[in-house]
């Protein structure tokens, strides 16, 4: 190889002083790390430090900070996690005003709960992004890295504040509130059903087409900063011929002071279940009514109105996003009046 | 086929009926014979013979509902003259009634399953519409030995796959990634796919002398859960279990530890999906988890099939073959 000439070398020096100078006009985007499969390999998690560092793309992007909040697979993430992970957020953006948006990764079983808790609990309209992936890093194809950089330039982006948490994966923007994973290992396995995706990460910029209208973030009534727990909610799913025995058991045994009931889609149970969620609403056990296929509002349909079901509808929140939405209405009140307003509302 | 006793007729399709929206008013449950008698275009497809089973929602179906719609089906595919059975179901259930006489009666005629999201004699009501086509399907050549069929909103689709998404909207139904099985136009019924999946014939199961199946509970899975409701319905005689669990085929941690006890007492366990599409395998083979692999059965479909394993055999490996081939 020739030796590299004076003014090549001086070029070299004044290109990556440049580089270094832009990289210090670049957003700074704060990454809050879980674990899942995104810090994965199959020789073990990885700090997501680790990840980041070789992914050299996200220099071009943002400054990154990297912090671990913990390393594990979504599987194991808890409601203590939840409140850790909230006051953290809250905490960065509320002290660093330099923060343009925070990154969190996470595992991709979960990331559509942890993603509703945040939108309901983080204070800010700067952007929060979650991320997750379905192959392992450095596993063959792995979505992995892009999906970490995409995360990264929505955190970074104008567009994306004052939207409530997002979930980025595959080149797409879906609102935590509704977006589920549906498949069990590809790609594309998260959708938001019906309402679809709010915009695009492409090469070029980051594009919104849509506005989630549901208040979240700042203009919800919940407050974590002192919470150590959520009330318990159950979910019990409903299928032919099911009884009242896991409902009673939730309440009685397990200490359940609110019910999700994974429904018939159209929004009931059976027969018998109707019989215990009227014994436990009697209790005052608040008891919301959810669609076990995952699509559409779950009302009071006309034909049953005259029963007067003790039934709160959750409107068209998943199970078990009706489960966050109900711990955390929990916190505020117990009246069941009151909560109906909190289902129609976030 | 079946040679028809009277040439130039329509076939003969038999309605069995259960209930449902379908067969409802804003006034009350009608025999679906009315509601046959008040749709004249059926006549023009088939000779029908409507027969109650029950009549209720699909939210009160039983299993011994169940068990008595797959007797009285085969007893009625087994008149050579009947060309295909129609059930008038709620909408609810109906994938899950679907599934159970797909893999319990035996026939290659057609047994077509359809539905309503909105009453009979109601705006823009689906209920005729479904009506007739379902009969259209039961009565075509086209539509033999492809398991139960769910006809709802001109399409076809498989019993296995089929499930009901949208709370009340008419294109509730969705078999997801693998798609419609075919349509129902106003010219033809055309077929463009056909199950892998062994069914009617081709299943083990045989429920003529059963009076009840083995209990089997769903538990979800969310984040933080812990075993109690596992503990709970082994408590009130669960023969078996099924998790909707996360998609990638797990539960929480405690979870995992409930399941290793409740198996370790011989209540199988089967890990399905609570998204709903996809195949469960085990990606934490080192761990040994004591699970079956629900394939890509949604939660509903794997219990029927579990409690229909569960009067064949209950030992895990024979359940997980089951699980592969159903």
């Amino acid at each position: 190889m020739r030796p590299i000439g004076r003014c090549a070398a001086l070029a070299i020096l004044a290109a990556s002083l440049g580089a270094a100078e832009a990289q210090d006009r670049l957003p700074l985007v704060k990454v809050v790390a879980t674990g899942g499969t995104i810090a994965n390999t199959p020789s073990g998690r990885l700090h997501a430090g680790e990840v980041a560092e070789a992914i050299p793309q996200l220099k071009q992007v943002a400054r990154l900070e990297v912090e671990e909040v913990m390393r594990v697979g979504s599987s194991s993430i808890k409601v203590e996690n939840w409140l850790t992970l909230a006051r953290r957020i809250n905490d960065i953006l509320a002290r660093e005003p330099e923060v343009k948006g925070v990154v969190v990764t996470h595992g991709s079983n979960t990331v559509e709960e942890t993603g509703y808790f945040l939108s309901l609990t983080v204070k800010s309209d700067k952007p929060v992004v979650l991320t997750a992936a379905q192959r392992q890093f450095r596993t063959l194809s792995s979505d992995s890295p892009k999906n970490f950089l995409q995360a990264v330039r929505v955190a970074a982006a104008d567009e994306a504040r004052g939207k409530g948490a997002l979930i980025v994966t595959n080149d797409v923007i879906n609102a935590a509130r509704d977006v589920t994973k549906t498949m069990t290992y590809r790609l594309e396995t998260y959708s938001s059903h019906d309402l679809g995706v709010l915009g695009y990460v492409d090469e070029d910029r980051v594009t919104f087409y849509r506005v989630p209208l549901k208040p979240h973030t700042r203009a919800t009534p919940f407050d974590v900063t002192r919470l150590q727990k959520l009330p318990r909610v159950d979910i019990i799913y409903t299928a032919v011929d099911t009884d009242g025995a896991l409902i009673d058991a939730a309440v009685a045994h397990a200490g359940a002071e609110g019910l999700v009931i994974a429904g018939f889609p159209t929004g009931s149970g059976t027969p018998a279940m109707d019989e215990a969620v009227k014994r436990v609403a009697a209790q005052g056990i608040p008891v919301v009514m959810t669609n076990r296929g995952g699509v559409g509002r779950s009302t009071e349909t006309a034909a049953r109105a005259k029963e007067a079901r003790p039934l709160i509808f959750g409107d068209n929140l998943t199970p078990q996003k009706a489960r966050i939405l109900l711990m955390l209405a929990l916190t505020t009140t117990r009246d069941p009046a009151a909560i109906r307003q909190i289902f129609e509302t976030y | 086929m079946s040679a028809s006793n009277h040439p130039g007729e329509p076939p003969l399709v038999k309605v069995l009926a259960t209930g449902g929206t379908i067969a409802n008013t804003p006034s009350g449950r009608l025999h679906a014979g009315e509601v046959a008698d008040a749709i004249p275009e059926l006549k023009k497809v088939a000779r029908l013979e409507v027969e109650e089973i029950v009549r209720v929602a699909s939210s009160a179906i039983s299993v011994e509902n169940w068990l008595a719609l797959a007797r009285r089906s085969a007893e009625v595919l087994e008149q050579a003259e009947v060309k295909g059975i129609v059930v008038t179901h709620g909408s609810n259930a109906v994938e899950e009634t679907a599934y159970f006489l797909s893999l319990t009666v035996k026939s290659e005629k057609p047994v077509v399953l359809t539905a309503a999201q909105r009453q009979f004699t109601t705006l823009s009501s689906d209920s005729p519409k479904n009506f007739l086509q379902a009969v259209r399907v039961a009565a075509s050549d086209e539509a033999r030995d492809k398991g139960a069929l769910v006809v709802t909103n001109d399409m076809i689709h498989a019993a296995r796959d089929v499930s009901k998404n949208i709370s009340n909207r008419v294109e509730t139904y969705n078999s997801r990634d693998l798609g419609a099985l075919g349509f129902v136009d106003d010219d033809r019924v055309t077929f463009y796919r056909l199950p892998v999946k062994r069914h009617t014939r081709a299943a083990p199961f045989d429920i003529r002398r059963l009076r009840q199946l083995p209990r089997v509970d769903i538990v979800y899975t969310y984040a933080g859960a812990d075993g109690a409701l596992i503990e709970a319905a082994v408590a009130h005689g669960a023969a078996g279990i099924v998790i909707a669990g996360f998609p990638t085929g797990s539960a929480t941690p405690v979870m995992d530890d409930t399941i290793r006890k409740v198996a370790g007492r011989g209540v199988p366990v089967v890990m399905t999906n609570r998204g709903g599409m996809g195949r469960v395998i085990d990606k934490r083979a080192k761990e040994a988890r004591p699970l079956i692999f629900g394939d890509n059965l949604t939660p509903v479909k794997a219990r029927v099939l579990l409690m229909l394993g569960l009067t064949t055999t209950r030992d895990p490996a024979a359940l997980q073959e089951i699980f592969e081939k159903y």
